[in-house]
């Protein structure tokens, strides 16, 4: 496996609200897990991770929760109604377009199996 | 076709170039066009994203522009892939379906 790859522009936004649609967690939390999910091949930058957030909330898309933890507050995420209904439409997008570039390159419609 | 046309960006749209100029050496209003075929209308490339895209690939050799006269009778260039350009190209393919299938996973939770 080559090594992890920086996210394309965009794509970033459907992560990070899928992530955070899947339970209330934290914004570098968020990064981790889509770390993971992608078998470590996608890296959210912490210079990506923050404007990404910053950008979600002013749009209504999140909504942040200080929660006590021991002697420290954190601030989890959790998607709001318009933030569920544009993760829809963003996954809808996604397998549209990568279904119309994959239907380009791989014309024979065998494609390796993604690893 | 489902909803309107997505704009393709520019390291996604590369790919396609050298992917249709495999095919066979084209005009740059033959490339949009066979984007659009290909992808049914899911895709659209815009003129002011292409031609500076072609540019750049030939200035990076990766793609050949030949001045030849088209069935109008005007002038205008016809692309090819040079063999830079081909390694090129297995190289994206293999970078998009790395990177597609590593969203998939996320977006859909696929194994």
């Amino acid at each position: 496996m080559g090594k992890a790859t920086d996210i394309v522009h965009g794509t970033i936004e459907l992560l990070m609200l899928k992530t955070i649609g899947m339970e209330p967690i934290q914004g570098w939390g968020a990064a981790k897990r889509i770390h993971e999910l992608s078998h470590q091949v996608i890296r959210v930058r912490e210079g990506s991770l923050h404007p990404a957030l910053v950008r979600l909330h002013a749009l209504g898309l999140i909504r942040p929760h200080l929660v006590k933890s021991g002697n420290r507050m954190k601030r989890l995420y959790t998607l709001t109604n318009a933030g569920r209904a544009q993760l829809r439409k963003e996954l809808a997008r996604w397998d549209r377009l990568s279904d119309a570039v994959d239907a380009i390159v791989h014309p024979e419609g065998v494609k390796v199996d993604k690893v | 076709m489902r909803g309107k046309a997505i704009d393709i960006v520019q390291g996604t749209l590369n790919m396609l170039i050298f992917q249709i100029l495999a095919e066979k050496p084209l005009h740059g209003w033959g490339i949009r066009t066979r984007i659009h075929e290909l992808s049914k209308n899911a895709l659209q490339v815009q003129v002011g994203t292409l031609y500076p895209a072609l540019n750049r690939l030939k200035s990076r050799g990766l793609i050949s522009a030949h001045r030849v006269r088209t069935a109008t009778g005007r002038m205008g260039k016809r692309y090819t892939l040079t063999r830079a350009g081909r390694a090129q190209l297995s190289q994206e393919i293999a970078h998009w379906d790395r990177l597609s299938a590593a969203v998939d996973r996320v977006a859909h939770g696929v194994k």
